[in-house]
């Protein structure tokens, strides 16, 4: 009998080591899936700040809207005082519209490119069948040397540093986001921009061998809006050597 | 009996008094190791009922166990083989066993 008190001793010891263990495992799997709750919660902050940014975006638009008309109005102001400034405003407003930020109008062409609607099975790789930043790049390059003067894609003005290229599965112009269908808006001389896309063997054809939607308009007037971003040069500055 | 219990509320008491966690990488480590000690328990409660409990008996197969249960999951995970649940369903039949016979033993002692 003194053998199996002993034995009980014995036991009992076990059984508190075990039931440590098992608590522990339960408190700690209990902490694990309230971190994951915490992340939840994490997730539902940033969303938040992301439509008070959003509206951020949306209120200094607004503004800079309304200070650029300001500008205008002093500029018109300055410029009606005496004829050296009123050169000088001519200049900057030819300056302004070969860089981009101004609002322009004239003939053009207006080029609409979706993706493939084409179903599932009859297409082999899903993945060929979309329109990918290449694609554009290749038709805004086309009308660029077709002498486009001035090109829009979903409404973003292209200027000098702009970039057509792929994130994801959207596809970012300048850094606006935007997706199929793109609307490619170009002012130049409407048949040369015309013929150009549609040339026997050129970026258009390939785009419909792939049952890619493509549709190429031709307008005697259509109107461009601006480059809407800001342009900073950090490391650029006005050189005056001569380059030879 | 009763120190047994008691045992094992001191033992859920301890471990909510301190602030201990398991790191959840050990977590399956942790819960296999747990499965193991349960059917140690129940086996040496069996061999109590049978008069064979050999205390050295005991601890070495609660440990080796143990440690054998921790090396062939480290091994599955090396290998990409979910093989702690081959030591799952080891030790919870084993566990299954161990209580049909306590079972038993007592339908035995009530029929007698």
């Amino acid at each position: 009998m003194v053998f199996k008190r002993k034995v009980h001793i014995f036991v009992a010891l076990i059984c508190f080591v075990l039931c440590f263990a098992v608590t522990l495992q339960y408190k700690s799997v209990t902490k694990n899936k309230s971190v994951g709750i915490t992340q939840l919660r994490r997730t539902e902050e940033l969303e938040n700040q992301l439509i008070n940014a959003n509206q951020q975006i949306i209120d200094l638009k607004k503004e800079n809207m309304q200070l650029t008309t300001d500008i205008d109005a002093y500029r018109q102001d300055a410029a009606s005082k005496d004829s050296g400034s009123g050169a000088l405003k001519s200049e900057l407003e030819k300056a302004l519209l070969i860089a981009g930020f101004t609002k322009v109008k004239g003939p053009g062409v207006t080029v609409t490119i979706a993706d493939s609607t084409e179903t599932e099975k009859q297409v082999q790789t899903a993945d060929s069948y979309i329109v990918h930043d290449s694609d554009l790049r290749n038709v805004i390059n086309e009308l660029y040397s077709a002498g486009a003067e001035a090109v829009t894609v979903n409404g973003e003005r292209l200027i000098g540093g702009s970039s057509v290229r792929c994130v994801g599965n959207t596809i970012i112009v300048n850094s606006k986001r935007c997706s199929s269908p793109f609307v490619i808006k170009a002012i130049g001389d409407a048949d040369t921009l015309e013929s150009a896309l549609n040339i026997r063997g050129g970026v258009l054809d390939v785009l419909k061998l792939y049952k890619i939607n493509v549709n190429v308009t031709k307008s005697s007037e259509i109107e461009l809006d601006k480059y809407n971003g800001a342009v900073n040069f950090i490391h650029a500055e006005k050189s005056e050597k001569q380059v030879k | 009996m009763v120190i047994i219990i008691i045992a094992a509320l001191l033992g859920v008491c301890a471990a909510i008094a301190f602030d201990l966690y398991i790191p959840p990488a050990l977590s399956t480590y942790a819960a296999v190791i747990i499965i193991a000690a349960v059917d140690s328990v129940m086996g040496a409660y069996k061999s109590l009922l049978s008069d064979k409990f050999n205390p050295a008996v005991f601890i070495t197969g609660i440990f080796g166990n143990s440690i054998l249960a921790a090396v062939m999951i480290f091994l599955g995970k090396k290998i990409d083989l979910d093989l702690y649940y081959a030591v799952l369903v080891v030790f919870t039949m084993r566990i299954f066993n161990n209580f049909s016979f306590i079972r038993r033993y007592y339908l035995r002692k009530l029929s007698k």
